[in-house]
């Protein structure tokens, strides 16, 4: 490859530091002194791919492998796509600049629906065949995971092998496999089946799908008895023990979370009905507060970043948040590194922290009801009532706060006018509250931030057999919350719902939706989660060229006995499970936070003692 | 107890696609992992008391690079340099640093000078004779160029803004040129603009075609009846 046609053509485009590299903590080796080169694709723009926590881990973890070397690769935007395609230059790994079709491995991580055009667009432009029947021994394994992983179906035709739940044993595992399949000769199909073996990994290709008449699955079954019937998810029994990079590569652009993440626990044990992540991700395993403080110290020294945060599904429930955030504030304030603390969750937000995070770096304040109203919330599990959170903003607004950032959903089932009123009537009690709040001290200008997104229903949640309101619906409840929300101090935003759409098909997608992904995309779709590249009626075509209803997968309900397309996964919650936890929705009975009581939801059995 | 010091420093091949901006905030990253005691501003949003003597472009590389910090304690100049070297990446040298006097006015203020080394390949030399080319080129009593502002395109004259042109080498395909010009914020012209009119006065067409690569070598202020660069103020 010409190298420096590529550096002159970096220059040509918007933003060249994307394709840069050499950035600090970038690591540097020899690619001649490995046995395996693997690229870790982020099918997005390197300032999204950037700041996604499990990249930073893999990325210095496979690293630390002396056999090794792990790049990074994102996708170019379309500027550079353009000026690649006219050069004809195949797309390269930052590190080596070398084209990744000469790699070992290609893994990509699935962070969201709206990203599998980009997956195909990568594979295109380091000219890389998409399908696995089109590849052979010679080209890179092509692999995937992250949280669609878990559903990966629509996208079984691309890879090779998937792995589903947690990357930082498997992957040592399939490395050493394919180390050892290499220096035996043995080909790609037996490396595949010895994969197979591995907890966690699945390969799509040794499973075939039957359909019914109607169109819903009648069975899924492997092919031959080498493969299990069903793979089970992997997860790290003690995080302490866990690999966690001590550094990070520090970006030259200002990227999306530009900062250091603490990963403080991972797991959530509040059960909110519509969430993936709280599902998958069980159960709630801790890192012990002295083991953060050292990481903290190591990695501002290693990457001199300004800011720290902590990281997990829900910080304010970590146990020893309070010790952590004062120890954390006392070590660094000298040294002028911020503490940020996102998404937080109103019930564990306490005045007292919100002072000392103060002290150092006033951060947004956001929150995240979800419904607006209480009768919804307990539909959906998310144990929070309009006091709590009235009495948080009210804290907040003595400590200075002055803007307020609220997230809902629109769409939930059960949901009626009301409680898309409920959502207008709150921000107007948040407006009154501040006003009777800041009154005497002068008043600055408060803003009320509401934004709604649509819900998704998603698979391994008590809502994976729920129909999705149509775009019709959602775009009506958009117009009156405008109308219920014009109000002084108050900001709506809401989301396309085409958008919400499309994420529905592919998040309950089977593997037929894979041929659709490929003619979006061979029409020209890329980059379908920016608004401004998002082609919806091109996508529409490709469903109809392909004879595919979009509609089947997004707004149908599913019968509480339909084989879904995922039930061969098992990710410790049982379905058994979701559906109680469906039923007891449609009667508005809240699940306890399983921190107190277990729940049952069959997550214990993943193994001993980390289930408490 | 303060402590003023000017840097010198290099921004290489590997790095000359960093913005002005993007820069700032990788020096700031890198003073952390040094563990400098770089001074902060006091007020609700603390920041390093850091600046820049002049902002370089994207894709320009240079060997004479200034940035001026205070310290809140002291700290031997050639030691802020090793430490620093020692954790900024590959492209960025911290070459040599100098006290100076805490209140004397800021380097953006003083530089009026930058030179320039500006390599052009990548059209055919039709037998042109570069040397008496730059000649005629400097010898025109007036080169009127258009600058485009938020007012509209105006013209301006650059003649008075180049000190001097000399040619380094004349290759096949392009040539090599050193070039002294005004920079900094009393009068500045930037070497794009320069190459822009003196293309336009070889007659060859800006195309992208064209290979320019601008290196600068120096920045340079006026004191005391001399030209000399930030770090000889000491």
């Amino acid at each position: 490859m010409d190298k420096q046609l590529l550096d002159r053509l970096i220059g040509q485009v918007e933003k060249p530091v994307r394709y840069m590299g050499n950035e600090y903590n970038m690591v540097v080796k020899d690619p001649n002194k490995v046995d395996i080169r693997f690229a870790f694709a982020f099918p997005d723009v390197y300032e999204v791919g950037m700041s996604h926590l499990g990249m930073k881990i893999l990325y210095h973890m496979i690293n630390e492998r002396e056999d090794a070397y792990c790049e990074r690769v994102f996708a170019p935007w379309t500027d550079m796509e353009q000026k690649m395609r006219e050069n004809n230059i195949p797309l390269f790994a930052l590190e080596t600049k070398d084209p990744i079709k000469d790699f070992d491995i290609i893994g990509f991580t699935l962070q969201y629906e709206l990203s599998y055009t980009n997956v195909l667009n990568i594979l295109d432009l380091a000219q890389i065949p998409l399908t696995w029947q089109e590849r052979n021994n010679n080209h890179p394994l092509i692999i995937a995971g992250g949280p669609c992983a878990y559903n990966v179906e629509p996208m079984a035709d691309f890879f090779d092998l998937v792995v589903m739940g947690e990357g930082e044993e498997v992957t040592h595992e399939l490395l050493d496999l394919y180390l050892n399949c290499k220096k035996q000769g043995l080909d790609r199909l037996e490396f595949l089946y010895r994969a197979a073996g591995i907890e966690g990994v699945y390969v799509p290709r040794f499973y075939t799908v039957e359909y019914k008449e109607d169109g819903t699955i009648s069975r899924i079954e492997p092919i031959n008895e080498r493969v299990p019937k069903t793979i089970r998810k992997r997860i790290l029994k003690d995080l302490d023990k866990a690999y966690y990079p001590e550094t990070m590569v520090v970006p030259y652009m200002n990227i999306v979370h530009d900062r250091i993440m603490l990963e403080v626990f991972r797991g959530c044990t509040r059960g909110c009905r519509f969430c993936q992540a709280g599902m998958i991700y069980r159960p709630v395993r801790e890192r012990a507060p002295e083991k953060l403080l050292e990481l903290a110290e190591k990695l501002i020294k290693n990457t001199g970043y300004e800011e720290i945060s902590l990281s997990s599904l829900s910080t304010g429930d970590y146990s020893q948040l309070e010790k952590l955030v004062k120890e954390l504030i006392t070590r660094f304030k000298d040294k002028k590194v911020g503490l940020s603390l996102p998404s937080l969750r109103l019930d564990s937000f306490e005045k007292e922290l919100a002072d000392e995070v103060q002290k150092v770096r006033k951060t947004g304040l956001t929150f995240a009801p979800e419904a607006g109203s209480q009768r919804l919330r307990d539909v959906i599990n998310k144990g929070i009532t309009e006091d709590d959170l009235l009495s948080s903003v009210e804290d907040a607004f003595k400590s200075g706060w002055t803007t307020v950032k609220l997230y809902f959903m629109i769409g939930l089932p059960e949901e009626t006018e009301e409680d898309l009123k409920g959502i207008g009537e709150l921000a107007g009690k948040i407006k009154d509250c501040y006003f009777d709040t800041v009154k005497e001290k002068g008043k600055k200008a408060l803003r009320i931030n509401i934004s709604t997104s649509s819900f998704v229903p998603k698979p391994f949640t008590p809502f994976q057999w729920v129909a999705q309101n149509s775009m019709e619906e959602l775009d009506r409840k958009q117009k009156l919350l405008q109308k219920e929300l014009r109000i002084k101090h108050v900001q709506y935003s809401w989301s396309d719902s085409r958008a919400s759409f499309l994420e529905a098909v592919f998040a309950r997608g089977d593997r037929r939706l894979g041929k659709v992904i490929k003619r979006a995309w061979e029409k020209g779709c890329s980059f379908d989660g920016w608004a401004e590249l998002f082609r919806f009626e091109t996508w529409m075509e490709a469903f109809e060229e392909e004879g595919i209803d979009p509609h089947f997968y997004a707004n149908r309900q599913r019968e509480a006995d339909e084989v879904l397309p995922w039930d061969h996964i098992d990710v410790g919650v049982t379905k058994k499970y979701l559906w109680r936890e469906y039923q007891k929705a449609l009667k508005m009975e809240l699940t306890e936070d399983c921190r107190l009581n277990c729940t049952g939801c069959g997550v214990s059995l993943l193994g001993e003692g980390i289930c408490t | 107890m303060y402590m003023r010091l000017v840097v010198k420093y290099t921004k290489g091949e590997k790095v000359k696609y960093i913005s002005h901006l993007d820069f700032m905030r990788l020096v700031q990253r890198a003073l952390r992992r040094a563990e400098i005691p770089v001074a902060y501003s006091k007020g609700f949003n603390p920041h390093p008391r850091l600046s820049f003597a002049s902002a370089l472009a994207v894709g320009t590389t240079s060997d004479g690079e200034y940035l001026d910090i205070i310290l809140d304690k002291e700290m031997d100049p050639k030691t802020l340099c090793r430490r620093m070297n020692d954790k900024l990446p590959e492209g960025i040298r911290f070459v040599e640093a100098v006290t100076i006097d805490e209140k004397a006015p800021s380097l953006m203020s003083l530089i009026e000078r930058g030179e320039y080394l500006i390599n052009i390949s990548g059209f055919q030399s039709r037998k042109m004779d570069t040397v008496s080319l730059i000649e005629n080129f400097l010898n025109q009593t007036e080169i009127l160029t258009i600058k485009k502002t938020k007012k509209g395109d105006r013209q301006v004259d650059i003649r008075p803004m180049i000190h001097s042109i000399d040619v380094i080498a004349q290759h096949q395909d392009g040539i090599t040129i050193k070039a002294l010009v005004s920079t900094g914020s009393k009068a500045n012209l930037r070497p794009e603009q320069l190459i822009e009119a003196l293309l336009d006065f070889a007659n060859i067409s800006y195309n992208p075609e064209l290979l320019v690569q601008i290196h600068r070598l120096d920045l340079y202020l006026f004191k005391d009846g001399k030209w000399i660069t930030p770090v000889d103020m000491e």
